[in-house]
């Protein structure tokens, strides 16, 4: 310790030629607000380390002295000359007081130095609370007495932000538990669902007793760092250790609880009151009612929304899905049965089983947000590696589809962002010549149209070099040198398999699996994709795609004694149609329009027995039509689509199948394969 | 592995006296004069607690406290502020900064531990 104290002595005469020369210096500059902090943050350091080593002395003028220049500080006064010769005067005696056994020569020129100052500040016209700080140290001793063990109620409710301060409020329940015998209770009544909850908060709460022998100082000095932080209740509920007394413990708590009652009775009535007659209410009255805390225990928590696992809606959808044959089963021999009773309870059942269908639609249904960030990162991680500047401007991302399709758009995605920043946007150099931005944009935009969703993305690049890709397409033999292609058909070309524009293959795209792949996924999700382009000004894409996959709205169709399903969606229009009208993939004229048509009887049956009165189903397509002829329509119907079979994959006509009511088999038409087989 | 406490006072021999008391209670120790020269440490080594002095040349305790807040690794480090004042408002601006407590001087050792496990275990 005598090495600690021979470095402070040097350490004081070090302080005391710098107040000196500080002192000096304010003379000539006594606003120099600088020089005035140096000078109190001098004081304070001699007056902290001067107690921790024993100079008591030292440490109690100085005290004095800080409070002198506590008012400079603060800017209640200006310094003045009295006050610098007093200071002056005061640093030698300091030296006098830099002694460890003082005598009571010292003390008396110690109080005298103290009285001189608090002369000064008294001149000064502050006011001092040293008064205050002695009355603390009273209180403190004359409760230093009880030593029987008391039992205590500690009810410790951090606010939601505590850890924000490096404080752990377990530390403090330790410190608690280590005063004696405790009875901890941990409240999660505040924790919130996960999807709600921040990590960096602290959303649990304690209620603790503890039998201690500490006095209730102690027990407050435990939270002193949190005091402002939490709410915290400290009350005495025996004067012996009652642990053990379940009773008493569980008569307190109720007493507790019906304060607590009270507290929100009392202090939600006037609010209540407020509302009755608002208008004859002052706004006085209005203000301290507002004022009044609710008790946070009660205060409600409103939960927006929680998270499931994908597995239990996938679960769910299922077991609704079986509900919803059931049901179509329970309808059908309803129907058979004709009994009056059960077709109003049927009745009901397949309303019910309807809306839960939607319900359950509506909950798998994620927002494309969710997988915004990887288009971020790519963007992020591309336009470094290409060294080209691209911003990507997101719309609607709180558009909502089926997780499934989520999962499975975002490859396709990725890969027409890759394209458009790899060889759509142009580097800054070739920008700047084209008198664009110097960096590229590229722009994901997402809407909900009807029972589908539109997602385009557009970069400002260079668009689509369409003499060129006319030219590879001709020389990789995807089409002949004489066709008489538009515009928008040669752009469509680069969804062709085999199809890729870029001169170089680079890392980063063209690597031969390129749009068409794209195209593929999207027309298995049942999409349809779309590009428009214009030169040396924008690229767009568009994808769109239905809602859902599993459960879809169709038309229950007859051919031969097959079922098959035709989305809904697709359907322009149904006519009757003379079977003899028709031969094997005729164009068939309706209304003045012709489109071709399919036969499905001859189709998928071939016995040449078809029924003389047909129906044609006209689907329509990219603006394209074309008509399906089935022998039966049945109803509409709300089809549960299964996967099909292995065995079955085959099948590239069907992109799925149903269980009807009976147990038999519907297959859903793929309308996109049907044109793109038989156009 | 012990514990890391990183103590900051201008003064040497405050400074020593807690370096002292602090590695006899089993903790590491590492020591800056001011805040600009304890921030060298702040580089991503592990502290498990900030000691800090108020009053400080170059950068002080407050100033230390706010840009040590603003590095994600020591956000939740626990810190103490060594203070004489028993001034509420002193105690709040260092909270408002980030502080989690505060360290009253003049303190004996057990004082000492005692407020070091308020906050640190």
């Amino acid at each position: 310790m005598n090495s600690f104290v021979e470095k402070f002595k040097d350490e004081v005469k070090d302080y005391c030629e710098r107040l000196e020369s500080n002192l000096l210096l304010l003379e000539h500059e006594p606003e120099n607000h600088q020089v005035i902090e140096e000078v109190f943050r001098i004081m304070h350091s001699m007056k902290g380390s001067g107690g921790m080593f024993g100079f008591d002395l030292l440490s109690d003028v100085t005290h004095d002295l800080e409070s002198l220049y506590d008012i400079f500080r603060s800017k209640k006064r200006q310094i003045d000359s009295e006050a610098i010769s007093f200071t002056l005067k005061s640093i030698d005696g300091l030296h006098q007081l830099m002694v460890e056994s003082p005598t009571s020569d010292d003390a008396r020129f110690a109080e005298k130095m103290k009285s001189e100052t608090r002369m000064q500040i008294a001149r000064l016209n502050a006011e001092i609370h040293s008064d205050e700080q002695e009355d603390i140290h009273a209180t403190r001793n004359s409760v230093l007495s009880n030593l029987n063990q008391n039992t205590w109620y500690i009810s410790f409710v951090p606010y939601e932000n505590i850890l924000k301060n490096g404080t752990n409020p377990l530390y403090l329940i330790d410190e608690l538990n280590a005063f004696g015998e405790c009875n901890i209770q941990v409240s999660f009544d505040r924790l919130p669902a996960l999807v709600a909850m921040n990590p960096e908060n602290c959303y649990v709460s304690w209620s603790l007793f503890i039998a201690t022998a500490e006095n209730i100082e102690t027990l407050r000095d435990v939270f002193i760092f949190v005091s402002d932080q939490a709410e915290i209740l400290i009350e005495k509920v025996s004067s012996q250790n009652v642990l053990h007394d379940e009773t008493i413990l569980a008569n307190f708590l109720n007493t507790k609880l019906n304060e607590e009652i009270w507290e929100i009775i009392e202090s939600e009535m006037p609010e209540a009151d407020l509302l009755q007659d608002e208008k004859e209410e002052d706004t006085v009255t209005l203000k301290s009612s507002v004022e009044i805390p609710k008790n946070s225990a009660f205060a409600q928590t409103t939960v927006d929304s929680i998270r499931v696992d994908s597995k239990k809606i996938d679960q769910y959808m299922n077991l609704v899905s079986e509900l919803i044959t059931a049901q179509s089963r329970l309808e059908l021999i309803t129907s058979m049965l004709n009994h009056p009773d059960l077709e109003l309870i049927a009745e009901n059942f397949g309303k019910l089983s309807r809306q839960l269908r939607d319900n359950a639609f509506d909950m798998s249904l994620i927002p494309l947000q969710s997988v915004a960030v990887r288009f971020n990162r790519l963007v992020h991680d591309l336009s470094k590696s290409l060294e080209k500047e691209v911003v990507l401007i997101t719309e609607g991302m709180e558009t909502e589809l089926d997780k499934n399709i989520i999962e499975k758009l975002i490859e396709p995605l990725l890969h027409i962002i890759r394209n458009s920043i790899d060889h759509g946007i142009e580097n800054r150099n070739d920008r700047l010549i084209k008198q664009k931005e110097a960096f590229g944009t590229v722009k994901i935009k997402a809407s909900t149209t009807g029972s589908s969703v539109l997602i385009e993305v557009e970069d400002d690049g260079a668009g689509l070099d369409l003499t060129q890709i006319k030219k590879k397409a001709i020389q990789k033999g995807i089409i002949n040198d004489h066709s008489n292609l538009t515009d928008e058909e040669i752009a469509r070309l680069i969804l062709e398999p085999g199809f890729t524009t870029a001169e170089l293959v680079t890392d980063v795209s063209g690597r031969g699996v390129g749009m068409d792949v794209v195209k593929k996924r999207i027309q298995e999700m049942r999409g349809v994709i779309e590009l428009s382009t214009v030169k040396d000004r924008f690229t767009r894409i568009s994808i769109k795609l239905p809602l859902s996959l599993s459960i879809i709205d169709g038309l229950l169709t007859m051919v031969g004694d097959g079922y098959y399903v035709i989305p809904s969606s697709t359907i322009k229009k149904i006519h009757f149609i003379k079977s003899k009208s028709l031969k094997r993939d005729q164009l068939i004229e309706i209304e003045g329009a012709e489109f071709p048509c399919l036969n499905m009887h001859d189709e998928f049956i071939g016995d040449g027995n078809a029924p003389e009165e047909q129906l044609v189903v006209i689907i329509g397509l990219d603006n394209l039509l074309f008509g399906l002829v089935v022998d039966e329509v049945i109803h509409e119907y709300q089809a549960v689509i299964k996967p099909l079979g292995r065995l079955m994959k085959g099948l590239d006509l069907f992109s799925g199948a149903s269980i009807l009511g009976t147990g038999q088999l519907a297959l859903l038409i793929d309308t996109n394969k049907v044109i793109k087989k038989y156009m | 592995m012990s514990k890391q406490i990183l103590i900051v006072d201008d003064s040497e021999s405050i400074r020593e006296v807690l370096a002292f008391s602090i590695a006899s209670a089993g903790y590491e120790v590492l020591t800056a004069c001011d805040g600009l020269d304890a921030l060298k440490y702040f580089d991503g080594r592990p502290i498990d607690l900030l000691l800090t002095d108020y009053h400080m040349p170059n950068i002080n305790g407050l100033e230390l406290i706010l840009k040590v807040r603003q590095i994600e690794l020591y956000k939740y480090m626990p810190i103490l502020v060594l203070t004489t004042e028993n001034q509420v408002d002193m105690m709040k601006e260092a909270r408002d900064c980030g502080a989690t407590g505060w360290l009253l001087k003049p303190f004996n050792t057990e004082k000492l531990l005692q407020t070091l496990r308020k906050v640190i275990r």
